[in-house]
């Protein structure tokens, strides 16, 4: 033992806790278990119970009465029920499930419960919320208005997302869903943003990579992960989000701006309907239980922008929507996609051919639009998206002949084929406001029209060092909220152009 | 669940119906009637809870077993759970009515676990002191159960006091693990 322990002192503190120790007697009310399996209690008794209200099974195994019935209660259990046995007394608490709240919990590893698991310690707040809140009222609330940058192009240029808009990251899996959210988290150094990443289902190896990746970036100071892995039981899975979203709560309602990542909601759903089955409440489409739109519409309510009486704290959510072969008529996707403001639709076909974020800008929707945009952005991304959809509808058409195609298509096939390529952008690597009002800038403007499309990428790099070492208060005017003024685009773009002068194409496109 | 809701109705038929006749206390001391009769005789419970036997041939005999004994209230509530080939359900219905008997008297039954057996006294303490905690007339079943080890625990419906030597030594137990 490293620690050192005084023989004296432990008697001490014995005899302390013998003489505070008082014969009291225990009164609680009690039921008795009658049936057990699959995570599921029927309890007997238990008569004044409410719904929701945690029970004390043997063994330190908590539950939740969920099913309220004529003579007994359906209970879920959060923990091991190997411990429980037919006949088991179960005890009330009177408590609805509650998680720690505080700024301790960042930098930390916590499971739904706000049970440490990452090794570092205990936590001690002093402060606790209840994980099933209500969503703040219409008065309390106001107008998304300010930005969320995620730091890529793609999204910060044509789906903009403002604090405390929700916004669905849908697609197929392994093509970069998750990266958006871990890149967004990323972005947020700095930014007074606080993140939290809610892991539901997910493999151990998955989320310890993601804590790997955020402590590498300096993100972890500011995140805290909530993980429930594969391995835990569906009732954990089930409060997972919902015990993030308090989390992020704590800031909201301090006045301060989170951001909140559920991934992802498919295997929430899931989870739910497995514990719904096994309560044996009626199944209706795909199994899922009647309430699971109430599910999903409850929880991403709680991601508001609030008003400025009530501080003006946000809490963004970005809800993360895996779809199976592309198919995003299905029950659950339809039920999200309808509950938040706007969606972004990842494609497999689009990351295979090197897109990435593989994100499909003409699908891709923020409701919210220019109010998640500073006016810098709005300015100069203006009709980005129809910008790419003209091009992308060009190149479908061109398909059939393009040796015929006159002057003005071919100049548009060509820069929409530049604008693609700047829009492109490696993981891990959010990019200052500046530096993607620069990248679209040019490719908005023809500025990379001369160039080769395979020196696209190394054009834009070489831009943004030109500008952090020839420009550098143009570079931080450009991160300002406001818009550009005439003649600062003037002197933008004459800057743009001394730099062209001065670079060198590659060989191989010479 | 469903013999529950079966023995909900009728039970509360037959009290409401006790009641409007004035023969509350009557229908009581029937109930403990039937229930011993039909304990005492398996050949009387087979033949009762028989689904083999028509009702119209079993409602006779069954009244000419049971005329003199039950009161009239009974008697008619004897043919109808025959009639409504119910008679099966005879033992819930009784539990129930009895539970709304109790219930609208305000009497409750305490169940006491305890170390030793209680004197006299003791148990009329802990009846006159259960009775203050909860305003209702006390009915005292006493078990005893070394397992407590020291004290009692007592049970009135769902709601648990417990005060045996066996909480309080893992409440010690935790409190102490706790301290260091």
């Amino acid at each position: 033992m490293a620690q050192q322990v005084r023989p004296d002192e432990i008697s001490r503190i014995l005899q302390q806790s013998l003489e505070r120790f008082a014969t009291e007697v225990d009164v609680f009310e009690s039921g008795t278990v009658l049936q057990l399996g699959d995570g599921i209690a029927r309890v007997h008794g238990l008569q004044n119970v409410m719904a929701s209200e945690l029970l004390e099974f043997p063994g330190d195994v908590m539950g939740m009465a969920l099913n309220l019935e004529e003579d007994n209660v359906g209970a879920v259990l959060f923990g091991d029920s190997t411990h429980v046995r037919e006949g088991d007394t179960v005890k009330r608490t009177g408590r609805i499930i509650e998680i720690p709240v505080g700024d301790e919990m960042l930098g930390r590893v916590v499971d739904p419960l706000g049970r440490v698991i990452d090794g570092k310690g205990d936590i001690t707040t002093t402060e606790t919320l209840p994980v099933e809140r209500k969503a703040p009222g219409i008065i309390d609330r106001q107008p998304v208005r300010e930005p969320m940058m995620t730091g890529l192009k793609i999204v910060d240029g044509t789906t903009p997302i403002g604090r405390g808009q929700r916004e669905l990251v849908i697609g197929d899996r392994q093509i970069g869903k998750t990266a958006i959210g871990i890149d967004a988290i990323i972005n947020q150094k700095g930014k007074d943003v606080f993140c939290i990443y809610v892991a539901i289902g997910q493999k151990g190896s998955t989320i310890a990579k993601i804590l790997q990746v955020l402590s590498d970036h300096d993100a972890l100071e500011y995140t805290t992960i909530v993980s429930a892995t594969a391995s835990e039981p569906a009732p954990i899975l089930w409060i997972a989000p919902y015990a993030g979203a308090t989390l992020g709560e704590y800031f909201r309602d301090s006045g301060r701006n989170a951001l909140v990542i559920y991934d992802d909601l498919t295997k929430h759903a899931w989870a739910y309907r497995e514990m719904a089955l096994n309560l044996r409440r009626p199944a209706g489409r795909e199994a899922y239980p009647g309430d699971v739109f109430y599910l999903h519409s409850r929880l991403l309510e709680r991601a508001a922008k609030m008003s400025d009486d009530r501080g003006g704290g946000s809490l963004t959510a970005l809800p993360i929507i895996e779809t199976q072969e592309e198919d995003v008529t299905t029950y659950i996707p339809t039920n999200v996609w309808s509950i938040t403001d706007g969606q972004m639709i990842m494609e497999p076909g689009l990351f295979y051919s090197g897109v990435r974020p593989a994100m499909n800008v003409g699908l891709s929707v923020s409701r919210l639009m220019g109010n998640a945009q500073s006016d810098a952005m709005k300015h100069i991304c203006g009709p980005l998206r129809a910008d790419l959809a003209r091009y992308r509808e060009t190149l479908a058409f061109a398909q059939f002949g393009a040796d015929q195609l006159d002057a003005a298509t071919r100049q548009q096939l060509e820069r929409g084929e530049r604008m693609a390529e700047l829009l492109k952008q490696d993981q891990y690597e959010p990019l200052p406001q500046w530096k993607q009002i620069l990248s679209i800038f040019c490719g908005r403007h023809g500025h990379c029209d001369g160039i080769e499309v395979d020196d696209v990428p190394r054009f834009e790099t070489e831009l943004h060092e030109f500008f952090q070492r020839e420009h550098a208060e143009m570079t931080v005017r450009m991160d300002e909220y406001e818009q550009l003024s005439d003649e600062e685009m003037e002197a933008l773009t004459a800057a743009v152009e001394s730099f062209k002068l001065s670079f060198t194409p590659s060989e191989a496109a010479a | 669940m469903r013999t529950l809701r079966i023995a909900r109705g009728y039970a509360k038929a037959l009290v409401q119906s006790a009641d409007d006749a004035g023969s509350v206390a009557d229908v009581d001391a029937g109930l403990t009637r039937l229930q011993e009769m039909l304990d005492g005789s398996p050949d009387l419970a087979a033949f009762f809870t028989d689904p083999m036997i028509a009702p119209g041939p079993k409602g006779e005999i069954v009244a000419q077993i049971f005329g003199e004994d039950l009161p009239p209230l009974l008697q008619s509530f004897v043919a109808l759970l025959v009639e409504k080939r119910r008679e099966r359900e005879l033992a819930p219905i009784v539990a129930e009515t009895r539970r709304l008997l109790n219930e609208r008297a305000g009497i409750e039954t305490a169940y006491v676990r305890s170390a030793i057996a209680l004197s006299d006294a003791q148990t009329q303490e802990l009846k006159g002191n259960l009775e203050r905690i909860t305003g209702k007339t006390m009915r005292i079943e006493v078990e005893v159960d070394t397992s407590v080890m020291g004290g009692f625990v007592v049970r009135i419906q769902d709601t648990i006091y417990d005060a045996s030597m066996e909480t309080q030594i893992l409440r010690l137990q935790d409190a102490l693990t706790a301290a260091l």
